[in-house]
């Protein structure tokens, strides 16, 4: 699903003339796009892991009663 | 169907199921939901600005004088193998409305981002305020509104209008890549939409649910209700107080303050109090049964102020704020549809994050609620 609508804007890009923009220029955008995609992606892991631990718990805790 | 990774399989296998693919259609919205965000976060930053006049050199002039001055652009890219069309518009934005257009008489490329523009005196116009066209096909059409405006108008004679001179006849194009549209004063910052309105939305929706929750608290006594209608507050608190400050970050660059006497700013701050109060009295009761009655009461009427301050208010009043003063908020005007492209996807996303933060704090909580009964 993230490769199909990351491949939409990238076919977007694409077409037509290339133009040149200031924040991609200066290599900002990549940066802040680099930091707020790794930010989010351990967000995700960690509620995975949450995820994980707590399914654990309750199934030790059912096994029990 | 089998798992590309074997660390998704063994994460599957957590949830007691061997058969992972049927663990995929399971959770298939938790995966769903992080993956739109994470589309919004690359395509909301990556996807460039259109071409757009960032500002005008001289920006007061006299009707009886040659008027020369220089643009420079954002995200442009001016040639001269290609030269630029140039208009004042003078009168209303709205070229419907009766506007008059005056065609540039010498336009010349200084580089990719500056243009060097000039006009013969103008004469006497119907209005002190000029707005600025500029068209060429590779950038489409740019307008800078109230870019220019008129000192005196002593000595000035009636301008003669050029009937053929008017943009409006052009067939224009937009530039031929998917670009965000470049919004005086918003400029780059118009991807903090992204965040900051989905932000909301997923606090509404959680709020709903909390609300729902309560209900059905003091119509079944069931305290796992109450944990519930506890849970999914105090996650759309925290998208909550997230919105906030995404919108205060975005209020000090385009209104130059952090906070402004605005109808919705305050309706949201009013909000984000009241549910603090639901926090505190909860807190303030020690028996679990009547704490879960006030508390679930408290909500009700809680949600409906939120309705109240955030969605009704403001629409009756005038603001900075859009969707405030009676305007829908995702009009033509305010957003544009490469940005729907975007930004639905978002909503989804932060809404599904929401309902996944908060399923994990529910059973977090129902378990250590069972671990406190068996100790």
């Amino acid at each position: 699903m993230l490769v199909v609508l990351t491949n939409l804007t990238v076919l977007g890009q694409e077409q037509g003339p290339k133009l040149t923009s200031v924040a991609q220029e200066s290599g900002k955008y990549w940066v802040t796009t680099g930091v707020a995609s790794i930010i989010f992606l351990g967000i995700v892991v960690y509620l995975v892991v949450q995820d994980r631990k707590i399914k654990q718990l309750e199934k030790r805790l059912e096994e029990e009663a | 169907m089998p798992l590309c990774s074997p660390y998704l399989t063994s994460y599957f296998r957590t949830f007691g199921a061997n058969n992972s693919s049927a663990q995929v259609i399971k959770f298939w919205w938790k995966f769903l939901a992080a993956a739109l965000v994470l589309f919004s976060l690359i395509a909301g930053l990556a996807i460039p600005l259109g071409p757009g006049i960032t500002s005008v050199s001289n920006t007061i002039f006299e009707t009886s004088n040659d008027l020369s001055f220089e643009v420079t652009g954002y995200n442009t890219a001016f040639s001269s193998e290609e030269l630029p069309q140039v208009w004042l518009q003078n009168g209303e934005l709205d070229p419907f409305k009766g506007s008059q257009f005056i065609c540039a008489d010498a336009v010349s490329v200084v580089d990719g981002k500056t243009l060097s523009i000039s006009f013969d005196p103008l004469g006497a116009l119907p209005s002190r305020i000029c707005h600025l066209l500029i068209y060429t096909p590779t950038n489409g059409l740019m307008v800078r509104p109230n870019a220019l405006s008129v000192g005196s108008e002593e000595g000035a004679t009636p301008v003669s209008w050029d009937a053929e001179c008017s943009p409006l006849a052009l067939a224009v194009t937009e530039p031929g890549y998917l670009h965000f549209p470049n919004r005086e004063m918003l400029i780059e910052t118009i991807r903090n939409l992204y965040l900051h309105v989905p932000m909301w939305f997923a606090m509404i929706l959680l709020l709903l649910i909390s609300m729902i929750f309560s209900i059905k608290h003091l119509s079944s006594s069931k305290l796992e209700d109450d944990v519930k209608a506890r849970v999914f507050a105090q996650v759309g608190m925290v998208l909550g107080m997230l919105g906030l400050l995404t919108g205060m970050l975005w209020a000090k660059f385009t209104w130059g303050d952090w906070w402004v006497n605005d109808s919705r700013l305050n309706g949201s701050a009013v909000t984000l109090l009241i549910y603090m109060a639901y926090f505190i009295l909860r807190n303030s009761v020690e028996d679990e049964s009547k704490r879960g009655r006030l508390a679930a009461v408290y909500n009700i009427f809680a949600y409906v102020m939120l309705i109240v301050f955030l969605l009704v208010l403001p629409r009756m009043v005038d603001s900075l704020h859009p969707g405030a003063g009676g305007n829908p908020a995702f009009s033509q005007y305010d957003l544009d549809n490469k940005m729907r492209l975007v930004f639905y996807p978002a909503v989804l996303g932060w809404m599904g994050m929401g309902l996944w933060m908060a399923q994990v704090r529910t059973r977090l909580s129902l378990v250590e609620r069972k671990l406190l009964w068996k100790n």
